[in-house]
């Protein structure tokens, strides 16, 4: 064999005896890059690894660990490692201080796949024979435990083998480990051995030296590199108890003890493990302990003071029943699931005869979670339950009392509910449904307003199970909501009634057409303003049945096609007869019957069955009603109102962003002629009329419906084409600019940034954006009339924000401009409001559901070119010019997601201040606002001006300008005690005196915010507090 | 201290719980001046919890808006409340609850009187007069383990 090269034999000698552990780099690199092989190593090694020298035999040791380590696995050859092995475990008889070097050569070897068959079996051996594991430090202690790790993983059949011997060398080896980390893997491999080997004689040894952990208790320090959390040993543990359920003779007992114990923690942890072990253990090994689990059980729920707790409980009741309704399907008895269930019930039977007293609700969550288990456990447990609160509810004659034992009673219902999704057998429910139901109706007459919501939320319940009410009881149902949503007095029994319903239509949508529909539209029929006088001799219903509430539980209702197919055109033809009558007192009307269509259109234009119909009803019948009504100047319309107008371009807007691309483009292309060329009969209306909206000379009757095209252009999909794109820009802007007409200028600004929005890059839309900057700046540096430049800065602020969200490389001047304007007397605010528009989401266009061209994180890009700017206009300008500033700022601050205001924010803060120091009300409750949330997001940065803050803040709550200031203010202050105890806890006593002024507030919601702020602070630093 | 074994009433009688006060008009007007009334008070006391029970004092019907008086020209609050069992050895405990609840809410102005509703209580008397000497409330406060008490009583559960 070739001897070693110099060089390497060098560094070979530098290591072991210089000790040199830089030489250990060459080395390895040697065998890495296959330059000298093991065997060479250990040959020339020889001499070292046999000295008489402690240290020197140690070193040698070391090298050869360290470079098995680092050379790739795949250079080994099969002999090397039966060598090396049979090496190691010589070795490990050598001097302790050669040991952790055997130890990390082993565990190289351990995970080395060339290790012959056989081997691991003598490593093993020899490990748990000749190293007392407990006398090594942690980093040794884990290399065993990584050893027998990876020989689990992946050579388990082999140490099977071992059987009892090796289930005693690792209890041996594992017995008193404390550091964290090694018993993450100790109880990994506890987990294997419970499971996969003969554990017999040894059952109460591995498991004594397991749970001695339990519960766990551990915190991990500050800071901790090494990442092992609580929870990682409480899960890592809880495992193996719950491996085999030969523990379960020790490991319930446990249980039962840690639960008596008044520690929280412990409590939880028991309970948590008590519902992992239960399916493992089985219902044979828990036989023993159920009468004892069942008393400690309750015993938490009955006397919860914490949620978890009692949750805890619930969930272990629940795995317990699970486990015993297992064994009901697998062997012959139902004995102990039924027996278990019968001492629960007779634990909790009285306690549901007292629906006044405070364990009634406790025992229901037991009764409740021990249904929730099986099917056969709900089926028991309803069987006694029910009769037992039908007879209850008969019984007692007072209706609070009434009124808990329906709640009680629908729970459990919900829990049926829960139970059986999929399985053939029908609903545990179904056996009781003529008794719930039967319950239900009998309360809906009842003079009480809580029991009467209580009776439809059961039947809302009961419709909630599929098949469980049918026939004629669905008649009746439907019979019965539809008489209390007309009838009935009571605003949350109409609600609740309303709500069932809808639930109702969604799943038995012809019942409630048959049932229900007719009614509610027969109401509004005779309500028609046409039929006003009939409307008193009618008295079939009760005061609360406006036109309003009809319409909105007719939206409600409509949520299945062939509803909406009913209400509609009825929604549609009413509206039209309102337009017929007198508009006075019909505006309000015709307002809520829009409404109601969009409702009805938002809710089910998913389906794309219904676009297609909303397209042929809703568009064009809106669209004709509105247009003819626009071209008939000289009588009155109902439709001539801006706000209803408003409505019906709401709807339209729901409808477009819907459409299919091919329906999109024919409706824009119509509607672009109608409103470009005048063609009315694009849209199906015959009328001689002339019709020119973007006409600034028009009437406003006529203009103001440019609102409808963008409703439509603006909303459909990016794809559709918008027809003579460049002719519609101009004369929007055109209008935009001039109109004397409020709405109308503002509907033209927002219709140009939509099409700008979705304008395809090209020459055509940089020639009319520079000509459009250019005419603005005209405007606002020419003109005098205030009225033209606010028109300007509207337009202007609209475009930028279509080009700022599409990322349109003109955003950047537009901005400019706009920022230019912050000085000025007139218009500067009016100017930093926009700031507003350009961030936040506008419903109309722009939007994402409008399909705006958006593009990603442009609000983040805005911020950052902005910024800068704004600051040092803010610190140049003069003292009263600053304000605009700040109010942009403020703007962005808003908007902006938080990870990014965080980075800008610290210089940021004495800015802030500043705002408060103002006198304007919106502008320091934005802040203040901002602030409040601030404490939670960025403490330290907060922490760092609590100097600056607190002292303005005192004063803003005390002296204020408006109640809003003040509350905001008292907020702020209420939220600054989550601040690092050292940072608040000086300012306590200053904090609490100067609040007393505020609990003196002459309003009472000022007063509220104080004694809320003030009783914090009072907590701050004493005992029982924080 | 409340063990679960030694709860001296384990299954209480429960109340519902009035609804949150709805705002006015005359609330939201800034020049209007809204005056501290009986249901005010009610607001700020219904709920502390009770010292044995994850409930409130209202849950429990110890204190009820008929049982508070507030005379603000006078500067006077009076609140009786009523203890769930006759002997109940808390009483005095939520009294001062009560008490210091009302000491850091209301403006200094105020002179807060808390008793017992007149007989429901065997000691009513001795619990009264602790209460009402401002002496040895002060006192009481000094302790820290009872200060520990009261300010859970007054601390907000989410």
């Amino acid at each position: 064999m070739a001897a070693l090269s110099g060089n390497v034999q060098e560094n070979v000698l530098e290591f072991v005896q210089g000790q040199q552990d830089s030489a250990l780099q060459s080395v390895a690199k040697a065998v890495f890059d296959g330059e000298t092989s093991l065997l060479q190593l250990v040959e020339s090694l020889g001499s070292s690894l046999t000295s008489t020298e402690v240290t020197t035999r140690a070193r040698a040791t070391q090298l050869l660990a360290e470079v098995l380590h680092r050379s790739p696995s795949n250079r080994l050859t099969e002999k090397e490692a039966e060598v090396l092995s049979a090496f190691f475990c010589d070795r490990l008889l050598d001097h302790h201080s050669v040991q952790p070097h055997v130890l990390h050569g082993l565990l190289a070897l351990s995970a080395a796949p060339q290790l012959p068959q056989g081997e691991e079996v003598k490593i093993v051996q020899v490990i748990f024979k000749e190293v007392y594991v407990q006398s090594l430090v942690q980093t040794d202690r884990r290399a065993i435990y990584n050893i027998l790790a990876n020989f689990l993983d992946t050579r388990l059949e082999a140490l099977q083998a071992l059987g009892a011997d090796f289930v005693w060398g690792f209890i041996q080896a594992m017995d008193g480990e404390k550091d964290p980390r090694n018993l993450i893997i100790a109880f990994s491999i506890a987990r294997i051995v419970a499971q996969a080997f003969p554990i017999g004689t040894f059952t109460e040894e591995l498991f004594e030296v397991i749970s001695c952990y339990f519960p766990i208790d551990f915190t991990p320090p500050a800071d901790d590199p090494h990442g092992v959390t609580r929870e990682d040993l409480v899960l890592g543990l809880r495992q193996v108890l719950a491996a085999t359920s030969k523990f379960a003779q020790f490991c319930v007992p446990m249980l039962l003890e840690k639960l008596s114990s008044d520690v929280t923690s412990a409590k939880l942890d028991s309970l948590h493990t008590l519902a992992a072990c239960a399916e493992v253990y089985g219902a044979d090994s828990m036989k023993s302990f159920l009468d004892l689990l069942l008393s400690a059980i309750s015993k938490e729920v009955y006397s919860s003071i914490h949620q978890d707790v009692e949750n805890a409980a619930l969930a272990g009741l629940t795995a317990v029943v699970a486990t015993l309704s297992h064994a009901v399907t697998e062997t012959r008895s139902v004995f102990s699931l039924h027996h278990f269930l019968d001492s629960l019930l007779k634990g909790c039977k009285h306690h549901l005869c007292e629906p006044e007293l405070k364990l009634m609700w406790p025992s229901a969550k037991l009764l409740q979670a021990a249904a929730r288990a099986s099917d056969p456990a709900c089926v028991h447990v309803l069987d006694t339950a029910v009769p037992l609160l039908v007879e209850q509810f008969q019984v007692h004659p007072y209706p609070q009392h009434r009124h808990t034992i329906l709640e009680v009673t629908i729970a459990f219902i919900h829990v049926a509910h829960a139970s059986t999704s999929g399985t053939d057998a029908p609903n545990p429910v179904v056996p009781h449904s003529d008794n719930f139901l039967t319950l239900f109706y009998s309360v809906l007459e009842d003079a009480d307003a809580g029991l009467r919501s209580s009776g439809v939320g059961g039947m809302a319940a009961m419709i909630g199970i599929t098949d469980v009410v049918k026939g004629k009881h669905l008649d009746l149902c439907a019979n019965h909501l539809g008489r209390l949503v007309l009838h009935d007095a009571d605003p949350t029994v109409q609600r609740r009634s309303t709500e069932a319903l809808a639930a109702m239509a969604t799943a038995h949508p012809d019942v409630v057409r048959e049932e229900v529909l007719s009614k509610l539209l027969q109401v509004l029929e005779n309500n028609n303003p046409n039929a006003m006088d009939t409307n008193q001799s009618e008295q079939v219903c009760a005061k609360h049945v406006t036109n309003q509430y009809v319409l909105n539980t007719l939206a409600a209702v409509s949520t299945h096609p062939t509803i909406v197919r009913c209400t509609i055109p009825k929604l549609l033809s009413h509206l039209q007869a309102l337009i017929e009558s007198c508009p006075d007192q019909a505006t309000q009307e015709a307002i809520a019957t829009l409404d109601c269509v969009y409702k009805v259109v938002e809710k089910t234009v998913i389906n794309d069955a219904n676009v297609e119909y909303f397209v042929d009803t809703i568009v064009l019948n809106l669209m004709s009603m509105a247009l003819s009504a626009a071209v008939n100047t000289s009588d009155e319309n109902l439709l001539h109102d801006t706000s209803l107008l408003e409505i019906v371009a709401k709807v339209l807007r729901a409808v477009a962003r819907s459409l299919p691309n091919s329906t999109g483009k024919g409706i824009v292309n119509s509607t672009v002629q109608a409103f470009l060329q005048g063609n009315l009969a694009a849209i199906s209306l015959n009328t001689s009329a002339s019709f020119e909206p973007l006409d600034v000379s028009s009437p406003w009757q006529q203009t103001q419906t440019v609102q409808l095209l963008s409703a439509i252009v603006c909303s459909v999909a990016r794809n559709v084409d918008i027809p003579s794109i460049s002719e519609l820009a101009q004369k929007l802007l055109t209008l935009s600019c001039a109109s004397d007409h409020e709405p109308t200028s503002l509907a033209a600004a927002k219709s140009l940034s939509g099409v700008v929005n979705k304008w395809d890059q090209g020459e055509q839309l940089q020639t009319f954006l520079q000509e459009t900057r250019d005419c603005l700046e005209q405007i606002l540096s020419k003109t005098e009339d205030e009225k033209a430049r606010c028109r300007a800065v509207a337009v202007l602020v609209w475009l930028t924000k279509a080009l700022v969200i599409r990322g349109h490389p003109s955003g950047s001047q537009f901005t400019k401009t706009l920022m230019a304007l912050f000085e000025d007397e007139a218009i500067g605010r009016r100017a930093a409001e926009g700031f507003y528009v350009i961030l936040s989401d506008s419903p109309d266009v722009l939007s994402k559901e409008s399909h705006a061209n958006i593009r990603l994180m442009y609000k983040q890009r805005f911020f950052m070119e902005n910024l800068p700017a704004l600051v040092d206009g803010f610190n140049q300008a003069d003292d009263g010019r600053k304000q605009s500033f700040l109010c942009a700022v403020s703007h962005l601050l808003t908007f902006i997601p938080r990870q990014v205001l965080l980075g800008a924010l610290p210089p940021l803060v004495p800015l802030l201040v500043q705002s408060l120091l103002g006198e304007d009300p919106s502008l320091q409750v934005s802040t203040l606002e901002m602030f409040s949330s601030l404490v939670q997001e960025a403490p330290q940065v907060i922490s760092k001006n609590i100097d600056a803050l607190i002292p303005q803040l005192l004063e803003l709550s005390k002296n204020g300008p408006t109640m809003k200031v003040r509350m905001a203010a008292l907020k702020s202050v209420g939220s600054m005690t989550s601040l690092p105890h050292a940072v608040v806890y000086p300012y306590r006593n200053r904090v609490v005196r100067e609040l007393a002024v505020a609990v003196g507030d002459k309003k009472r919601m000022v007063r509220k915010e104080a004694v809320a702020a003030r009783g914090e602070w009072f907590l701050l630093g004493s005992p029982g507090g924080k | 201290m409340s063990s679960p074994d030694r709860l001296q009433n384990a299954n209480p009688q429960l109340y519902g719980r009035t609804s949150e006060r709805e705002v006015t008009p005359e609330e939201l007007n800034e020049d209007v001046e809204d005056a501290i009334d009986a249901r005010e008070i009610f607001d700020l006391v219904r709920s502390i919890n009770d010292p044995e029970h994850p409930l409130t004092l209202e849950e429990l019907n110890v204190i009820e808006q008929s049982r508070i008086t507030v005379d603000e020209d006078n500067n006077h609050v009076s609140v009786e409340f009523t203890p769930t069992i006759p002997h109940c050895s808390m009483a005095t405990l939520i009294g001062l609850s009560i008490r210091v609840k009302l000491l850091r809410a209301l403006p200094t102005r105020f002179k807060v009187d808390v008793h017992i509703t007149p007989g429901t209580h065997q000691s009513e008397h001795a619990v009264n007069k602790q209460l009402a000497d401002k002496e040895r409330v002060a006192a009481a406060l000094e302790n820290q383990h009872l200060l520990e008490v009261v300010n859970q009583c007054l601390s907000t559960r989410n």
